[in-house]
């Protein structure tokens, strides 16, 4: 498998564990710990092939980003999964109602995640 | 002798002794502070590579945890338990067991077992005995790393705390305990003279939700000794997690719909708002009485518990509660829930008139507002 993937969670464990598994699997993994970090790596650089964002950022939060990067045209086919926890029905309506391929609640199987990256890539 | 009398050695021996005790403790809090300080610095230091190592293990097909947390220097464990707290909690599956057999390999395990050991009270000498938060936290770990600990060393540790008590058995239902439902229900209501926390109402619901058996019972047992705040939380319990069928013991909570508490009164008719369907519910609760409750609140939970059953008789039985309703308020919502199901040609009687065209109103205004932005139209 290949593909630029590009992940924003504020959480380090977590983040360090998905870019882990996600580079095992052959992905190109650019992690980043907050959202304005992300929109300005993605505002510079071509698309990737699929963003991971957190819903709980500080400062951009995951659905702001997640407009953001739909209402730009050159990032707006971008996949975008989005991570939240168990329990926030209204991020993932307001998710997937931004445009997010995917949503996988936390606590969640890296696996899992995986399988579903896979599947919204082919 | 006035203030004024006072000896000069005195005040000058006093200014001294304080001028002395400010000096040491500004200077114990610098040292604390530096001490603080430069343990947070040799943390941070060795974070990553400790989380790395962590992750690497994870995904390992053998971790080999003992070895892995044998080889770690002091700062390194105290950083390497910061991070499994942080994993265990995002993680499921095997990635979850993994992280948790990291923490047993860490001693987390051992030490919250002991210090739940030791328990709230154990020591008469205040010093040694273990603290609100220590204990807390040993009952988390051992909920998040999913091990058990003996019943009875369990319901000591549960004492006279509800949060103690919510953590205690919260670890009965996280370590699946084969009576975790009867003892965790047992340890959260026992005392029965204060009402459950949050996280204690959560677990009790967690507890009984498949099959609320266990809590109908105690119920039926201890429901007299509960204040009328803990009732009704655990009338909530009781209707969002119904017996489908069996022969649990539901008379207490018909029985509730007598109490001297209007607050619990009320909350009957909301637990069991959706079991209306439920042939013990239709038959023996006491609606007629509920229904003329000289509490206009438990009139309106009625009416509510009537309109959700949705089928004729109960209708019926709300059309006439809307009919002879005395306060005007219970009766606009009354009414509310009755155009649920009569239409607006309702052949609504004078008492009612005034509240059902209000009602139709209402509803016809908010459907105008609807169609509005649907078509994008703005008011």
């Amino acid at each position: 498998m290949t593909g630029d993937i590009v992940i924003a969670d504020d959480d380090a464990i977590m983040r360090q564990l998905l870019q882990y598994k996600l580079q095992t699997a052959g992905y190109a993994v650019t992690a980043f710990e907050n959202g304005m970090d992300c929109w300005e790596h993605a505002s510079e650089n071509p698309p990737p092939d699929l963003f991971v964002l957190d819903v709980m950022m500080p400062g951009l939060d995951g659905v702001r980003l997640l407009r953001r990067i739909k209402s730009t045209d050159r990032l707006a086919s971008t996949p975008v999964v989005m991570l939240t926890s168990r329990g926030n029905e209204d991020d993932v309506i307001e998710g997937l109602e931004s445009g997010a391929a995917e949503y996988v609640t936390k606590p969640f199987s890296p696996n899992e995640l995986l399988t579903r990256i896979q599947r919204v890539l082919d | 002798m006035s203030v004024f009398d006072v000896p000069l050695w005195l005040v000058y021996w006093l200014g001294l002794f304080l001028a002395v005790a400010l000096l040491c403790s500004g200077g114990a809090t610098l040292v604390v502070a530096a001490r603080d300080q430069r343990r947070h610095d040799r943390e941070e230091a060795v974070r990553p590579g400790v989380r790395g190592q962590l992750v690497e293990r994870l995904f390992s097909p053998d971790p080999s945890w003992r070895s892995w947390v044998d080889g770690l220097s002091t700062t390194e464990r105290r950083v390497a338990r910061e991070e499994v707290d942080a994993a265990v909690r995002n993680l499921r599956g095997d990635d979850r067991r993994g992280v948790q057999d990291a923490g047993e390999a860490l001693g987390l395990v051992e030490e919250a077992r002991a210090t739940v050991q030791r328990g709230p009270s154990s020591s008469p000498v205040e010093l040694f005995r273990v603290s609100h938060f220590r204990l807390l936290e040993a009952l988390s770990w051992l909920v998040l790393l999913e091990r058990p600990v003996d019943d009875a060393l369990l319901e000591r540790a549960a004492g006279e705390s509800p949060d103690h008590r919510a953590a205690a058995a919260r670890v009965l239902h996280a370590t699946d305990h084969p009576e975790a439902a009867a003892l965790g229900t047992r340890i959260l209501l026992g005392d029965g003279d204060e009402s459950l926390t949050t996280f204690g109402l959560d677990t009790l619901y967690r507890l009984n939700r498949a099959d609320p058996t266990p809590l109908l019972t105690y119920g039926a047992r201890a429901h007299d000794d509960w204040r009328a705040s803990l009732t009704i939380q655990v009338l909530r319990v009781v209707g969002k997690a119904m017996p489908s069928a069996g022969d649990a013991p539901l008379g207490w909570v018909f029985d509730a719909a007598d109490h001297e508490a209007p607050e619990v009164r009320a909350a009957v008719p909301v637990a069991l708002a959706d079991h209306g369907w439920h042939p013990t519910v239709r038959e023996a609760f006491p609606v007629d009485d509920l229904a003329t409750d000289p509490d206009p609140t438990v009139r309106r939970s009625t009416g509510e518990m009537l309109a959700a059953w949705g089928d004729e008789t109960a209708v019926s039985r709300l059309e006439a509660m809307t009919r002879t309703e005395p306060d005007g308020r219970t009766r606009l919502a009354l009414a509310d829930l009755l155009a649920d199901h009569r239409g607006p040609e309702w052949d609504a009687p004078a008492s009612v008139d005034d509240v059902w065209r209000w009602v139709w109103a209402d509803r016809r205004l908010l459907a105008r507002e609807a169609d509005a932005e649907r078509s994008g139209v703005g008011p």
